[in-house]
């Protein structure tokens, strides 16, 4: 449908359009969560449907701008690992929800598998994003692999002897797992901050200021449930978990903003301003 | 077959005549006439006395006026155009030209002054002494002639293959790019040759070195740039940077093949403004999508890649003591930022 509006219209509107819809997702999710108008049941399956809705929108965003790229291109290898580093994490939240409604407290398991398994391609993603910018040898490639590996497992080692002691109730698996999440979002987040600082300015620098936004949140998050904080403001029914849950959806939205503008300059930028399509 | 030194009136001597011994007011009278018609190329003007005044014309603007010796091209300062052309009894021939073969034939009469060095070359020896040329560390512009065409060609120097010659067959002249390891760039034949060696303190030579140069580095920020952000993004910066040429009024365009350019720039000054507007406009349209940071490097970073004589050329005239940022040439300026 051409509705005439020139390219700048159509990015401008496409991106309030988006800013919109994400304010909304926020307030319901944030209205459900404090006021929980309905049974508990409904107020779990919404909360949990629009986590997933934010996750979705991350994997899609990432998905368009994939698909929008040339094969020939080098950034489509960058978003073909990015785009389905999201899926995975979309597929661990809807299994996490269903895990959720169906028994309740959910173990480490399956969700856990898709969202570790994620943290793998979005470290491929990262990395050819920096051979792109750096063009290194396979040598330093390989040798930037292993720093950013071996920094994960130290991190991991690190924060699982920290916790270990204190992580009575939680079985050997789950502390590692749990310590593995803070470590990686540590290293994401680095990783994120410095892409976030090359591309700073630059609209194709978008996703990574969300990437940046999204493992900050979910580092914090990461650390309440592994630090015990989360359990015992729960409890003590703060505002400490509530935050926390709220900024986990701001994230996904954060990071499916970053692509989506991303995705919206590839489209209108770098046109005339008046040029209507 | 060739018996005689090559004089620079030889050059032009082949062409024909079209009008005959017509008056200084009639001579006049063709040079408006080149200017109506737009006309690119030399107008050529022969005297009894021998005398030969080459005129030169880029789309109608008279841009220089030169009086042809045996051994020498002198340029005439254009207050004293009145007075050369007052002569009477002439014969006029027109030359053609593309802007390429124009910029050429500029260079030739420009800087083809003082007794070249003559040779006498086969077939054969000809194109090893055009590469022996090409791999100094100095341009030259070389003049050829055989019993069936004159040729000027340019030669870069520094080992660049690339030659830009200008044939004149039976009055017509024909622009072509000629690559020196093509040893069948010449027919067969003995060829007569003088070569004028040309250096950077001659500005118009300075241009020309500066245009060649200004080629490889915008290929390799398009194609730099392309590799970051992807082709769509590429192809659309490219026309960005051609409509801005062609709002300035430049006859440049760019693609991911790099810069066809199709301007005649009638100083240095010119050619620095415009090839340093273009490159601040990329900076600028580029930033847009990867940021000043990445867009600043990836200008450096192409710099330094360079060839050693290309890059010094582009950095004393486009990057300067004062850098880029700060020459105010960029006009124009249009939002691109959705």
């Amino acid at each position: 449908m051409r509705l005439g509006w020139s390219a700048g219209q159509s990015s401008s509107r496409m991106k309030w359009l988006a800013v919109i819809t994400f304010i909304v997702i926020i307030a319901v999710y944030t209205y459900i969560y404090f006021i929980q108008p309905f049974s508990s049941f409904w107020n779990d399956l919404l909360s949990n449907v629009l986590s997933e809705i934010a996750s979705l929108a991350s994997a899609l965003a990432a998905t368009m701008v994939w698909a929008y790229y040339d094969k020939s291109d080098p950034p489509r290898r960058v978003w073909s690992y990015f785009a389905f580093g999201l899926w995975l994490w979309f597929a661990g939240e809807l299994a996490w929800g269903y895990l959720n409604m169906t028994v309740g407290e959910v173990a480490i398991g399956i969700p856990d598998f898709f969202w570790i398994i994620a943290y793998f391609f979005i470290g491929q993603a990262l990395l050819q994003q920096y051979r792109i910018l750096f063009r290194p040898t396979m040598r330093e490639l390989f040798g930037r692999a292993l720093v950013i590996a071996a920094s994960v497992f130290a991190l991991t080692l690190l924060v699982f002897l920290y916790f270990q002691p204190i992580a009575e109730s939680s079985s050997l698996l789950e502390t590692i797992v749990n310590a593995f999440y803070p470590s990686a979002d540590l290293v994401l987040a680095l990783a994120a901050l410095w892409l976030a600082r090359s591309f700073q300015g630059g609209a194709l620098g978008r996703p990574w200021i969300g990437l940046l936004v999204f493992t900050f949140s979910d580092w914090m998050n990461a650390w309440l449930q592994l630090s015990g904080a989360y359990a015992w403001s729960l409890e003590q029914g703060n505002l400490l978990s509530t935050f926390s849950d709220i900024l986990y959806v701001v994230a996904y939205l954060a990071l499916a903003y970053g692509a989506f503008s991303k995705w919206l300059f590839l489209k209108y930028g770098l046109r005339p301003f008046t040029e209507t399509r | 077959m060739l018996i005689h030194n090559l004089t620079m009136k030889d050059l032009f001597s082949s062409l024909p005549v079209i009008h005959q011994h017509v008056s200084a007011g009639y001579v006049n009278a063709l040079i408006q006439m080149r200017r109506q018609e737009l006309f690119t190329g030399v107008m050529v003007t022969k005297y009894p006395a021998g005398e030969m005044l080459a005129s030169l014309f880029w789309e109608g603007d008279h841009l220089g006026l030169f009086q042809c010796f045996e051994e020498t091209n002198l340029s005439i300062p254009s207050q004293n155009w009145p007075l050369e052309l007052e002569r009477a009894d002439a014969d006029a021939s027109l030359l053609t030209l593309t802007v390429e073969g124009l910029r050429v034939l500029q260079m030739f009469l420009e800087l083809a002054v003082g007794g070249g060095e003559q040779s006498l070359l086969s077939s054969v020896e000809l194109p090893d002494r055009l590469k022996k040329w090409s791999l100094l560390k100095e341009g030259g512009l070389v003049r050829i002639s055989s019993s069936q065409f004159a040729s000027i060609i340019s030669i870069a120097g520094f080992a660049d293959p690339n030659l830009e010659c200008v044939d004149i067959v039976d009055g017509s002249a024909h622009f072509s790019r000629r690559n020196v390891n093509n040893q069948d760039a010449f027919g067969s034949g003995e060829y007569q040759v003088v070569r004028y060696t040309c250096s950077n303190e001659q500005d118009v030579w300075r241009e020309n070195g500066l245009r060649l140069a200004f080629n490889p580095l915008v290929q390799a920020l398009i194609a730099r740039f392309q590799e970051l952000a992807g082709r769509i993004l590429a192809e659309r910066l490219c026309d960005q940077l051609s409509r801005w040429c062609a709002g300035g009024g430049w006859k440049i365009s760019i693609g991911s093949n790099g810069v066809t350019d199709h301007q005649f720039f009638a100083s240095l000054t010119q050619a620095v403004r415009a090839y340093h507007g273009i490159i601040r406009r990329f900076q600028e349209e580029s930033s847009l999508a990867i940021g000043p940071r990445l867009a600043e490097n990836l200008l450096r970073e192409v710099l330094e890649k360079m060839e050693t004589h290309p890059r010094e050329l582009l950095v004393e005239h486009l990057f300067g003591r004062h850098g880029l940022s700060d020459s105010a040439v960029v006009t124009g300026k249009e939002v691109t930022e959705p």
